[in-house]
This record gives C-alpha cells, sequence and structure tokens, in this order.
C-alpha cells in the first residue's frame, strides 16, 4: 500500500515534463525511503535518476516495495488535469494495476481523481558509481539553458573544457563557431545567480547538445544546477529538489577515436 | 536453417532493442546466412532469382550497420561437418525433387491455361452461335446450350435436312474425299460443283493436316532468322521459335526409312540431307545460345550456317585425298588451300547435279507422287493432332477476335496498308526464297513434299485452275478424276511452280524472266547475294515494293505468290505460337497477318479490279488471253522503274546463271509457256480465302455492335459444310459479305472465276446487285455472311491453336520430346474437356469457373516460383563478390573452419565480438549469446537474445535446446515428423533430465511395443494425449537421441584464435567502380547511399562517436521498457507452451518453486516472476561487465586499428 502526498503538484507536474522527453516508459519504484525513477533514453546514451525522498511527501506511507510501471505520456496527460497548486496524492495497492491520482484544489472543494493503468516495465538497473567528479559547476540553471539554446545552433555537440580559467562550452559546426567561458562568480545579493567552479584537474568532454537541451528543461525546478565532470566518465547534470530529493541526468560523452 | 520453430519457442525472451544502442559494438555476422537470405528472397516477378541481389543485399546491409556505428565481424561458412553434409543431402534430394516439381506444376500450369482459353474459346463460340442463330432461329435459342458440347450434334438439331446432309457430306468429306464427289457433287448436278466441293474441302483437309505438317517441319525452314523481322520480335518469342525449331530440325529425322528411301534414292543425297539437318541444328541451337546469353560464338552467328558448311565440304576433301594417300591427314592447313581450288569444281557439281534433278523433277512425275503419298502417310500423325483441335480450335476463337478487331484499320489507310504488305511480302518471299535457295535438292524435294502438305488447299486451288487452263471447259467428271491424281503431282508442282514459274517468266518476258529468275532462281550458290540485294533494292525504293505487289498479278511474281499462299498458311502458326506466349506480340503477328490480308484486297482491288473485271465478266473463255494482255500492260507500266533499278544485279546474275535457265526453260518450255497464264489466278483463290475471313470478320463486329442479343445457337461450322456442300450458296455468301467491305468485291468475283468458269460469273454479276443491296440494308444478310468464316478461319486456329501447345510446352520443358508434347495436348484437350464437363455438373456460370481457373493459375504460379527459388544454391562466386564488397568496405571477415554461427558463437565467448547478428537460431545450440535478430527488418524491432535469459525465463540450457533440435530438426538432424514447437517442449517437461530423451524413446517404443499399459499413462496428460494424436503417426527413427548430434553442437569445430580484429576505412572510390562492374550502378546511385555513411562516419571520427552510458554504468544488455502492457505479454505462447515452461521450470526448481510457478493468471504473479527477472539481469550484468572489463584492455591492445580505442 502506498500512499503520499504532495503538497505542490507543481514538483511532480515539472519532474514528469523535464524526463518524458527522454524516457517513455519507467518504474517508479517506492519503498519506505521515497520514491525512485531511474531510465534510459532509447539510445542508452543518457540515463534519468531521480528520487523523492519520503520528506517530501506529507505524509508518505509505503508499506511494501512497489515498483510502478508508467507511461510518462499518459502520465503527463493525467497530470495536465491538475493545477499547480493542487495538492496531490498518489496511491497504490500492493501489486498494483493502477496508479490512483487525486488532486485536491485548496481555494475550492474540488476533488478530481484518476486512474492510470500501470505496465509491466522489465528494467534493468544500473549500477551507478560513486565517482569523484574532476570538476563540478555550478550555476545558474537558466544561465546553463541558455549556453545550450545558443551553441546548439552551432552545432550537434559541445565541448565543455574545465580549467583553471574558468569552463569554456565550444562548438565547432558548419556554419562556423562559438564558444561561451564562464568564471567563478558571487553574487551576494542573489546566491541563485552564483558561478561556482570546483576543480581538481583539467577536464574536457565533448556532449551532445541535444540531451543537454533536453536535460534543461528541468530548469524549472531548481534555479541553480550542478553539472560534474570528469574525464571518460559521463557528464552529471543534478537539479536539487525540495529537500534532498534531486533529479539527476547523466549523459555519456562523444568518444574520439583517436582517443 | 535453424532449428525448426526454435525462436516461437524463445520469443518471449526476447528484448526489443534500438538499433542505435548498438553503437560501437561489434557483431558478428552470419554472412552465409545472408547470402542464402537474398538469394531465396529477392525474386522477379516470375521467381527467377535477381543476379547479384547478394551484392546489392551486402551493400544495402552494411550501410546500415556502418550508420549505425556497428562494427561488424563477417562470418562465413567453411566446410559442412559430416552431419550437416548428411542432412543437405537430404536437402538437396529434397531440392532435385522439387526441380521435378518445377515442371510438374509447369505442366499443371499450362493445363489450367489451357482450361481458360478452352472457357473463352467456349464463350465465344457460344457467342457467335447466337449471333447466328438470332439472325435465323430465334426459337432454338434453348437447346444449343444444353448441347453444346457437339457441335455437330447441335447442327444435326438446328437445321433443316439439306444442311444435315450436306454437313455430313462435310464431314465424310473432310475424311474421304472421294465419296463427297461420288455422292453429294453428282446431287448438285451441275458440272462445276464437284470441282469447287473439292477444291475446298480439300483445301480444310489439306489444312487439318498440314497443321501436324506445319508443326513438325514447316514453319521454322522458312524463318528468316537473321530478318529484321526475326529480330524485332520480342526475346522470349524468338527464344521459342527457335528452341522449337531445334526440336522440329530433330523430327525430320524421325522419318520412316521407307520414307527416306522415297525421298533420297541416292544414298549421297541422303548423307547431304542429313548433314544439312545437323547443319541447321547446329545453327539453331547456337542461335538458341546465343538468346539465352550463352554466347561466345557471336562470330558464327552472321555466318555460321555457311561457314559450316563449307568447313565440311574442306573435310570431304581432306578425306578424298586420304583416299589418295591415307598418311595424309595431319597436313589439314595445306588441304585447306587445295580444298580452296577444289571448291569451286564442287559447286559446280552441285549445280549440274541439281539441275539434273529439276529435271528429273520436271519430267519425272512419279517422284513426286511418291512424294505427296508420303505426305498422305504422314496423315495418321495429323490426325492425332486433330484431336487436339477441338481445344485449339477454342483458342483460335481468341486470335479470330483480334484479327477482327484490326482488320478494319486496314482497310481504311490503304496506302499505308500497301507498304506494309509490301514489306511483309519482301519479308516472307525473301524468306521461302532464301530458303529454297541455300538449301540442296535433296532439301528442295524434301521442301517440296512438305509443301505439298502444306500447301494441299493452295496446290489444289492450283491444280485446279490450271486444270482450267489445260481443260478449260470440260466436264466436271473428268476433272473429279483429275483432282485426286493432279493433287500430287500440283503438290510435286507447288515445289516446281517456283521453276515453272521462272521459265515462263523467262519465255514470256526476257527480262522479267531473267530478274524473276534472280529473285526466285533455283540456283543456290548465288541466291543469298541476290536476295540481300533484291531485298535491299525492294526496301530503298518504296515505289517499287507498290509495282511488286501489282506485279505478282501480271504473272512474273508468280513466285512471291506462292510463298504468299504457303506463308499464309506456314507463317501464321509461328504467329500463333507467339500468342500463347504473349499476346502483345501476337497482337504484332495478326497485324501482318492482317496486313496480309489486307494486302490482297488493295491488290485486287487497286490493281486488277476496275480493269480485269469487265473482261472477265464479259467472256469467261478468254479470261486467260485478256489477262495476259493486262498483265503484260501492267507490268510494263509498273516495272518499269524496277527493271531499271535492278538492271544491273540482273546482268550479273544473268551470267552466272544463264546456263540454269536455259536449261530449265529448255526442258518445260512448251508446257511452261502455257501454264504462263496459270499463275494470276491461282492467286486469286489464295487471296480469296483470307479476304473472305476478314469481310467475314468485319460483319461479324458490325453485328455485334448492332445486334447485342446474345442466343445460345447453332455452331457456325453447321453452316460450313452448307458452303461446301453446295457452291452457290457460297458465292452468293461472299457477295453479301463484301457488303461490309467495298474492297472485298473483286476477290469474290475473282473467286468464281477461279473456281468454276463459266456458269457462275453469271451469278457474280447478279449478285453484285444484290450486294449493292445489301450494303444499304446490310441486316438481312448477315445469315449468309457468317457462314463462309468457319471453315476456313477454324481449320487454321485449329493448327494454330495446336502449335500454341507446343510452344507452351516447349517453354516450361525445354527439352521435352515430341511425344511429351502430344501427351501434353492430349492433357489440355481433357483438361478442356473437363472444363465442360464441370461447368455442366455443377452448374456454375462460366464467369465463376474462369475464376476458378484464375485461382488455381494463381497458386500453381506461386508454387511455381516457390519450387524455382528452392531449387536454387548459393555460389562461390556469389561468396567471393561478397568479400569483395567487405574489404572495400574495410570490414573484417572470416570464414570458419566449419559453421559459421559455430564460429559466431566462439567469437562471443572470447570476447571478440559483442554479440552475434543472425536469423539462425542454431547458434544458441552452438553456444551464443546476445543474439539480435530482425537486424534488417523495419517492421520489427531488433530482438536480442541473451543466453541467459534462455536458461533463467524458460529453464532451456543449452543442452536442453539442443533436445529440442532433436525433436524438432535442424541441419544436424531430421528431427521428429509431426512434433512441434509446443509438444517438443512438452515432452522435454515430460522427461526432465539430461538421458530425458532416453527416457522418451523408451516410453514410446514401450507404447508403440503395446507393452505399456494405458493405464500407466493415466496420471499425466501430456502422455496421454500423445498417445492418442501420435500412436499411428511418429516413428522414432533409428539412434533417435543422436549423441553425434550433442557432439556436434557442443564441440563444433572453430577457429579459437584470440587475435582482435581491426576495422579499416571504406574504399569510397573502389566500392563505385566495383558496384559498377558488378551490378552496373552509377557513381550517383552508389554515392546516394555511401555518401552520407562515410559523411557519418568522418564526422564520428572528429567529433568522436557518441559512447553508450551503459558502458559506463552496471549493465550493458540492451534492455528498455517492454512496451507491451503486462497481460499481452503474458497471453504470448499458447497455454500449453505457458505450462510446458513452468513445467520446466518446476523441474529444475524444485518443487516448492513449481507450486508457486504454476500458479497461473494473476498479475501478481507475472510481476513476481518479472522481478525474479530482474534480478537475474543483475547476475547478466556483472558477468556483462566482466566481459568489458577484458575488453578494454583487448581494445587498447589494437592500437594500430583506425578506430581503436585507447584510453
Amino acid at each position: 500500500m502506498l500512499e503520499a502526498r504532495l503538497e505542490q503538484a507543481a514538483l511532480l507536474k515539472k519532474v514528469v515534463d523535464a524526463i518524458k522527453d527522454l524516457v517513455q516508459d519507467c518504474n517508479f519504484d517506492c519503498n519506505d525511503t521515497g520514491i525512485a525513477l531511474q531510465a534510459m533514453d532509447n539510445s542508452h546514451v543518457a540515463l534519468v535518476s531521480m528520487m523523492l525522498k519520503a520528506e517530501a511527501f506529507s505524509p508518505f506511507r509505503c508499506d511494501r516495495n512497489i515498483s510502478l510501471g508508467v507511461n510518462l505520456t499518459s502520465l503527463t496527460k493525467v497530470l495536465r488535469a491538475a493545477q499547480n497548486e493542487d495538492i496531490l496524492t498518489v496511491k497504490a495497492e500492493d501489486g498494483p494495476d493502477v496508479l490512483n491520482l487525486v488532486f485536491e484544489s485548496s481555494a475550492n472543494d474540488r476533488i478530481s481523481e484518476y486512474d492510470l493503468k500501470l505496465m509491466d516495465i522489465d528494467q534493468e538497473h544500473l549500477g551507478i558509481p560513486d565517482t569523484e567528479y574532476a570538476a563540478t559547476i555550478a550555476m545558474p540553471s537558466v544561465e546553463f539553458r541558455r549556453i545550450v539554446a545558443d551553441l546548439t545552433a552551432m552545432s550537434e555537440s559541445v565541448n565543455i573544457e574545465a580549467s583553471k580559467d574558468g569552463v569554456k562550452f565550444s562548438s565547432n559546426g558548419d556554419i562556423g563557431n562559438g564558444s561561451v567561458t564562464l568564471r567563478s562568480h558571487t553574487d551576494l545579493d542573489k546566491p541563485e545567480l552564483n558561478v561556482d567552479i570546483e576543480l581538481t584537474e583539467p577536464v574536457s568532454l565533448t556532449f551532445s547538445l541535444k540531451y543537454l537541451g533536453n536535460f534543461c528543461k528541468a530548469a524549472a525546478l531548481s534555479t541553480q544546477v550542478k553539472i560534474c565532470l570528469s574525464n571518460e566518465v559521463p557528464l552529471l547534470v543534478e537539479y536539487t529538489l525540495a529537500g534532498s530529493s534531486y533529479l539527476r541526468f547523466y549523459l555519456a560523452p562523444k568518444i574520439g577515436d583517436d582517443e | 536453417m535453424g532449428v525448426n520453430g526454435l525462436w516461437t519457442v524463445i520469443q518471449p525472451c526476447a528484448r526489443p532493442t534500438n538499433l542505435a544502442t548498438l553503437n560501437r559494438k561489434r557483431l558478428a555476422v552470419d554472412a552465409s546466412i545472408w547470402i542464402y537470405q537474398f538469394l531465396k528472397a529477392v525474386r522477379d516477378k516470375e521467381g527467377n532469382a535477381l543476379r547479384n541481389s547478394h551484392v546489392v543485399g551486402f551493400f544495402r546491409r552494411i550501410c546500415k550497420l556502418l550508420w549505425f556505428g556497428i562494427q561488424p565481424v563477417f562470418v562465413f561458412d567453411g566446410g559442412a561437418p559430416v552431419l550437416k553434409r548428411q542432412t543437405i543431402l537430404g536437402r538437396k534430394r529434397r531440392r532435385e525433387g522439387r526441380r521435378e516439381d518445377a515442371a510438374r506444376t509447369a505442366g499443371k500450369l499450362l493445363a489450367v491455361q489451357m482450361l481458360r482459353i478452352a472457357e473463352e474459346e467456349h464463350d465465344k463460340r457460344r457467342r457467335e452461335k447466337d449471333l447466328d442463330i438470332s439472325a435465323r432461329e430465334a426459337e432454338q435459342e434453348e437447346e444449343i446450350p444444353d448441347t453444346s458440347q457437339l457441335v455437330y450434334v447441335d447442327e444435326v438439331r438446328m437445321t433443316e435436312k439439306e444442311r444435315l446432309q450436306n454437313r455430313k457430306f462435310h464431314k465424310q468429306d473432310a475424311y474421304h474425299l472421294p465419296e463427297l464427289n461420288g455422292g453429294g457433287i453428282a446431287a448438285m448436278g451441275t458440272p462445276e460443283d464437284p470441282r469447287i466441293m473439292s477444291v475446298e474441302e480439300l483445301e480444310e483437309y489439306a489444312r487439318q493436316f498440314q497443321d501436324g505438317e506445319d508443326i513438325n517441319l514447316y514453319d521454322f525452314s522458312k524463318i528468316d532468322f537473321n530478318g529484321e523481322f526475326f529480330k524485332s520480335l520480342p526475346p522470349p518469342d524468338r527464344y521459342n521459335i527457335l528452341n522449337a525449331a531445334r526440336l522440329r530440325s530433330r523430327l525430320r529425322m524421325g522419318l520412316s526409312k521407307e520414307q527416306l528411301d522415297d525421298m533420297f534414292p541416292d544414298r549421297m543425297a541422303f548423307s547431304r540431307f542429313q548433314i544439312e539437318r545437323v547443319k541447321e541444328r547446329n545453327h539453331l541451337t547456337q542461335r538458341l545460345m546465343f538468346e539465352v546469353g550463352m554466347t561466345g560464338t557471336d562470330l558464327t552467328l552472321g555466318i555460321n550456317a555457311r561457314v559450316a558448311g563449307e568447313r565440311n565440304r574442306e573435310y570431304i576433301l581432306v578425306k578424298n585425298d586420304g583416299v589418295e594417300g591415307g598418311w595424309a591427314l595431319g597436313v589439314v592447313s595445306k588441304e585447306k588451300d587445295v580444298g580452296e581450288a577444289h571448291k569451286p569444281i564442287d559447286v559446280d557439281a552441285i549445280q549440274i547435279q541439281y539441275q539434273s534433278k529439276e529435271e528429273q523433277d520436271d519430267e519425272d512425275d512419279a517422284d513426286f507422287e511418291d512424294v505427296p503419298i508420303e505426305g498422305l502417310n504422314r496423315l495418321p500423325k495429323p490426325t492425332q493432332f486433330t484431336t487436339t483441335s477441338i481445344q485449339a480450335a477454342q483458342d483460335t476463337a481468341t486470335r479470330r477476335q483480334n484479327i477482327y478487331d484490326n482488320h478494319p484499320a486496314y482497310e481504311e489507310g490503304s496506302l499505308f496498308v500497301g507498304d506494309n504488305v509490301g514489306d511483309v511480302n519482301d519479308l516472307f518471299e525473301a524468306q521461302t526464297e532464301e530458303r529454297l535457295h541455300t538449301e540442296e535438292e535433296d532439301e528442295l524435294n524434301l521442301a517440296i513434299a512438305l509443301s505439298l502438305q502444306n500447301q494441299h488447299g493452295v496446290g489444289q486451288e492450283l491444280e485446279a485452275e490450271e486444270e482450267f487452263e489445260d481443260t478449260p471447259m470440260e466436264e466436271p467428271r473428268w476433272k473429279q478424276k483429275s483432282v485426286e491424281g493432279p493433287k500430287p503431282i500440283h503438290a510435286t508442282g507447288g515445289s516446281m511452280i517456283a521453276h515453272i514459274v521462272n521459265n515462263r517468266a523467262n519465255a514470256a518476258v526476257p527480262k522479267r524472266q531473267e530478274r524473276e529468275a534472280g529473285a526466285g532462281s533455283d540456283s543456290e550458290e548465288d541466291m543469298q547475294a541476290v536476295m540481300a540485294k533484291s531485298r535491299r533494292t525492294k526496301k530503298a525504293q518504296p515505289a517499287p515494293v507498290m509495282e511488286n505487289k501489282k506485279n505478282p498479278f501480271d504473272g512474273p511474281l508468280p513466285f512471291p505468290k506462292l510463298d504468299w499462299g504457303s506463308s499464309l498458311f506456314a507463317k501464321k502458326t509461328p504467329q500463333k505460337k507467339t500468342e500463347a506466349m504473349e499476346e502483345g506480340g501476337v497482337e504484332e503477328y495478326q497485324d501482318l497477318d492482317d496486313e496480309m490480308a489486307g494486302g490482297f484486297e488493295k491488290e485486287t482491288g487497286n490493281g486488277d479490279g476496275p480493269k480485269p473485271l469487265p473482261p472477265w465478266l464479259a467472256d469467261g473463255g478468254d479470261i486467260r488471253e485478256s489477262l495476259k494482255k493486262q498483265q503484260e500492260a501492267d507490268r510494263e507500266i509498273n516495272a518499269a522503274d524496277k527493271l531499271a533499278a535492278e538492271e544491273d544485279e540482273r546482268l550479273r546474275r544473268r551470267e552466272m546463271q544463264n546456263r540454269l535457265i536455259e536449261i530449265d526453260s529448255s526442258s518445260d518450255d512448251g508446257s511452261d509457256i502455257e501454264i504462263i497464264e496459270i499463275p494470276p489466278s491461282p492467286k486469286n483463290p489464295i487471296n480469296d480465302g483470307p479476304t473472305v475471313i476478314n469481310d467475314q470478320v468485319e460483319v461479324n463486329t458490325t453485328e455485334l455492335a448492332a445486334s447485342d442479343v446474345v442466343q445460345p445457337s447453332v455452331s457456325g461450322t453447321e453452316q460450313e459444310p452448307k458452303e461446301l456442300g453446295s457452291p452457290e450458296p457460297e458465292f452468293e455468301e461472299v457477295l453479301v459479305s463484301v457488303v461490309s467491305s467495298d474492297m472485298t468485291q473483286l476477290p469474290r468475283r475473282e473467286k468464281p472465276v477461279s473456281a468454276s468458269p463459266e456458269p457462275e460469273f453469271e451469278d457474280v454479276t447478279t449478285a453484285e446487285a444484290p450486294v449493292e443491296n445489301a450494303r444499304s440494308s446490310p441486316l438481312p444478310s448477315f445469315d449468309d455472311v457468317s457462314k463462309p468464316e468457319t471453315p476456313a478461319v477454324t481449320n487454321r486456329e485449329n493448327d494454330i491453336g495446336i502449335e500454341d501447345d507446343e510452344f507452351d510446352d516447349v517453354e516450361y520443358d525445354e527439352f521435352s520430346d515430341p511425344g511429351d508434347e502430344e501427351l501434353m495436348a492430349q492433357m489440355a484437350e481433357e483438361a478442356e474437356e473437363h472444363a465442360r464437363f464441370a461447368s455442366e455438373l455443377n452448374n456454375k456460370s462460366e464467369a465463376q469457373n474462369r475464376e476458378d481457373y484464375e485461382n488455381e493459375l494463381k497458386a500453381l504460379r506461386n508454387q511455381q516460383k516457390k519450387d524455382r527459388r528452392d531449387a536454387d544454391e548459393v555460389t562461390q562466386v556469389m561468396i567471393t563478390e561478397c568479400q569483395a564488397l567487405l574489404r572495400l568496405f574495410g570490414i573484417p571477415y572470416i570464414t570458419a573452419p566449419m559453421e559459421a554461427e559455430a564460429q559466431c558463437a566462439e567469437l562471443v565467448n572470447l570476447g571478440l565480438v559483442d554479440g552475434i547478428v543472425t536469423d539462425d537460431s542454431d547458434t544458441f545450440l552452438f553456444g551464443g549469446t546476445r543474439v539480435y535478430k530482425n537486424m534488417f527488418n523495419s517492421n520489427k524491432f531488433v530482438e536480442c537474445y541473451l543466453g541467459v535469459d534462455l536458461e533463467k525465463e524458460l529453464s532451456l540450457s543449452r543442452e536442453q535446446l539442443i533436445s529440442l533440435a532433436q525433436l524438432l530438426g535442424s541441419d544436424y538432424t531430421e528431427g521428429l515428423p509431426g512434433v512441434g514447437p509446443v509438444t517438443a517442449v512438452e515432452i522435454l517437461s515430460e522427461f526432465p533430465g539430461k538421458s530425458g530423451l532416453d527416457n522418451f524413446r523408451e516410453w514410446w517404443q514401450a507404447v508403440q511395443s503395446q507393452s505399456r499399459p494405458k493405464a500407466a499413462d493415466n496420471s499425466s496428460s501430456f502422455r496421454r494425449k500423445f498417445r492418442k494424436s501420435q500412436a499411428t503417426k511418429l516413428f522414432l527413427p533409428p539412434g533417435f537421441p543422436s549423441s553425434a548430434v550433442y557432439d556436434a553442437y557442443l564441440n563444433p569445430e572453430v577457429d579459437d584464435s584470440a587475435e582482435q580484429f581491426q576495422w579499416g576505412v571504406p574504399d569510397v572510390e573502389g566500392l563505385r567502380q566495383f558496384l559498377m562492374a558488378t551490378i552496373g550502378w552509377s557513381k550517383e546511385r552508389t554515392d546516394e547511399v555511401l555518401v552520407p555513411v562515410i559523411k557519418d562516419m568522418n564526422t564520428r571520427d572528429r567529433e568522436g562517436t557518441q559512447s553508450n552510458i551503459t558502458r559506463f554504468f552496471g549493465g550493458s544488455v540492451g534492455v528498455g521498457a517492454k512496451d507491451a502492457s503486462a497481460p499481452r505479454q503474458k497471453a504470448q505462447g499458447s497455454k500449453r507452451m505457458v505450462a510446458a515452461v513452468d513445467r520446466l521450470r518446476a523441474n529444475i526448481a524444485g518443487v516448492g518453486a513449481s507450486v508457486g510457478n504454476t500458479e497461473t493468471g494473476t498479475g501478481k504473479r507475472k510481476r513476481t516472476t518479472r522481478r525474479d527477472v530482474v534480478v537475474d539481469d543483475g547476475d547478466e550484468n556483472v558477468e556483462v561487465e566482466g566481459d568489458q572489463v577484458d575488453d578494454a584492455p583487448a581494445r587498447r591492445g589494437r592500437g594500430k586499428g583506425k578506430r581503436t580505442k585507447a584510453k
């Protein structure tokens, strides 16, 4: 029996919106610590890892480990019926065939209830090793989105080079090339605009801008985004949600043949 | 290929995979199955393999693999292990069986087609009948359909007593000429009647067996295989004609000894004849090979017959030399020179012989008489053919209609028609002349004999007319007697006619004669050259061509005319053959026919029509004289141009041939001069035949248009007898027919003239008025018009139909014996009979029947296609071509010591590749895992099968898979008949363990030997059911669970070298050239696909390849969400299968697990099992990771490879 109540339906809505372009079907794995999601995109280039801790819900109850196989497109449709401010309650039986969603409007006493059919999804859980990243960049999520958007116009891929001078996003395309360089920057008034670069060793990696663009859809979830880089390791893009909940994206780098 | 039905067993384990996830994966590709697939699957409409389909297929697939960044390693089959060789042998045997099947299917196809045609013909005939009836007797419509089967019976019922009698006469006549003359003719009373009767009937009669003869002998000798006409034919027609001609050339040798003796009193002549035959057959064979594309022998084609002949002569000379000194054999080259010197001498000798023979021909009627007798002797054969004539007649109906449709057009454009006719005539003339000339005297004699049969009708007519001339107005009786006797003479005369004509021409108009002699000269030496020249001149000058047409009437042309006559009948047959093959081609031929017919009309109408008629009408006795005069006049006018053009040729020829001409003329002078007059008249009758037909055609069409009333009625054949029996009505009918076409008036008149000089002329004149009347009101005349059609047309059509059959046969089984053809014809007849029978039986509408036939046809065609496909095999050439392609792509390939699948499995196990691309389920039995299926099927997801999955989900270990193969059958074992995938899994679950199959065998043998009571198996529902269903069917082969099979799968012979593969860079230019050379692709076409792929590879080189996240995190298996919802997924596979799998699992997992698993159906259970799977995957992942770890250093190791990766 699962019962989880979210004060703001917007959270789930935004999460689903952020990942639904990468992943079509996925399992929401529920246990007493919260609701977790891990899924790869079809090409197995990117991986989405979401964790909604129990603290994010009030209350949260999960008696048994349940795997909810959900088609995200369908879930999006159902969630569209919810207002951002609605109180969202997720319920499921043990060994469920459906996921029950209840939206309660706090303004009026409107209650809407939806049952979403579940799927049996055979999904592989990848073991994600804990990595000490050589470079960790924290920056405003909007800034990251802008960089990605700008460079997408130039090329399909972006080279992220982190050095002592800062972080350089550069693209080399058919029409020309371009680059954006960020340095550490601290804004005391607006800490959400801080750019913070921690570097243990210089890193240079190339990534597909298409996937980065998809990641940036999660910008609405958080003002800050954390980008972690390490050579020969997938890029990690992390958006921190309420509390210690997070939405993480992993992206495999492009590997040159000569490398 | 693979284990039968194994894929369906393991289907539940399939993991849909995105191709993109295979980026930078090294995959072993089982190339042998690719070639096999292309060979089997890529077919044209006819089911023939497309050449180079494997190259195209490989190219496309390689491009696709490269596009997705896959690094393929191709593995080719090496030798085949003993076990597989055995099964391959079995397969081959099956294939050969297939080949037989293909022949049989072709036969069936033919039969069905015949059925359909028969049906159509039936339909058509009925429609005709309806028309006739509608005109005549509307009351009796209903009776006809019932008795539609027997034409004659119908006729009897339908018509009056007179007609009955006539018909009877007709029948009798057809087979007993003398009786006819004696009875029916006498009753008629008119003196000319008997002649007419006999002539027409004889014509018909002649045609009947002429058909047979045509098939056997005639057509092809007249075909000019070098001619434009022949070359313009579509290749299949050419092939068929050649093939038939070749068969025919052998047929000629089938003459009885007596016949040969008669033909060749001289042994030398016979041997020469035989050599000729051999030459011709060789010529035809080479042509055939050329058509088929097997040429290396192009050189011989142009001249080959001649060349061969000369060589033969040289050899003969060598032999002579040998006689002088037996040891001179080695000095062939020297003797060649001598031979050249000798050659002319030989040629002269030949000429002399020839001339003497001609003289003999002219003087000795005895020879000729013998010849015709031979023809008669052959009659029995034709009769056999006539049996087929029924169906043939039906075939012809379709043809007839086509002709009808086409006909009107010709009449309209007179000039155009004329030109065409001229060309056609030239063609035919040329062909016939060539034939006459090129062949030697013996040949000539034989040909004459044959031609006699073919031209019986013509010959008879000629005879009759000659008789007229000889005894212009004498009593009918006398002529009757003469009719029988003269035939042979004329027949021989037919061949002689050419000579005679030439002689005549010489005598009458010196210049003309010479030219004629040139054109139709008997001398064989220069004939070809002459022919070529004459042809050229004719073609060069269109005007002269027209003149030529007219000339024939004048007199010099008799030779060509005769040819026409023969060509008319002889030519049609080849045309008809093609009909069977392709309608389009047929139409051409028909056109030609029409043209010819039209041409005749034109000639009569334009040239002679207006002028000659009045004199004829005025004086029957003076016809000859008037004709002469006119002819001469026309000749002078028309031929002037021609003469001028051909003067040079003539002069040259004259020198060469003067001697010959003189001899000929001297021998026959007196008689020839008299005969001169004859030529114009004989042609007329010939012309009449076709024209009448045409008229009728038009009438019919008009009739159809006018009145669509379809009434089952008297068959057209009924009306034939009428004509035959009573000549007078016939004339009237002819006149009536004229109504429809203005042009044909002339032929009408001529016809009467030829048939019965005096009395009928009057009739004609009287008839003319009605004709005009008829024009104004066509309807009343229709009855009569319809009558004439049938006799001539049907007969000819019969011939045609028979030939159609033959050709069909030829097409399908090329080397069938003539006997087979007869058999086929009989079969077809039987089929047609069945069609009628069936339609009577089940009262189905014809449309329905036809539909049935169509369906049957379709099914048979498909069967044929399939058979052909199964009969094809992979050749070494294909393999080398594919390997060349791979080299150009820079893709590594290996040839396995034995089985490619086994090698693939080994490569995976060695960690040299990441997976296997194959659709061959054998791989699992060799220990293969991570098998990608449907890699190139866009309709399906690429499916990934893990060996671990099979074990975990289906509890099928490798050993059990091999056991499964023993039950289902694979490359190594035949399997058990009647055991499908589900049953096999059930057996495995019922008899678990390593010795499961042994237990099964023991049990089953006990069951079959009745030593095991039924009660003992009551506990197991499977055993009970299996006992019931298989008791009488399943017999285990000796040594059923073969340990050899286990061994072959478990320990295959493979190359276990751990050397890493390296991938190179595609050689774009090389690929372009290769594809250009092998499949003729242009550079653009190649670049279309290749350039984007290469570009993509280059950008990948520059920017790096997108790696997969699974490379960095655990679990590299291509697993994603299975898009199907839970229930559907579980529903896959039969319940029995699910139960059997559960039992399998239970056997392995133990009782406790089995209890849990066997409670089927609830979602919960599914989920739990799923969870199990997930856990299993975890295990798998660990293993996979291990692989990866192994890979990494290896990759680093092969630093040379351009796209190798190092850290």
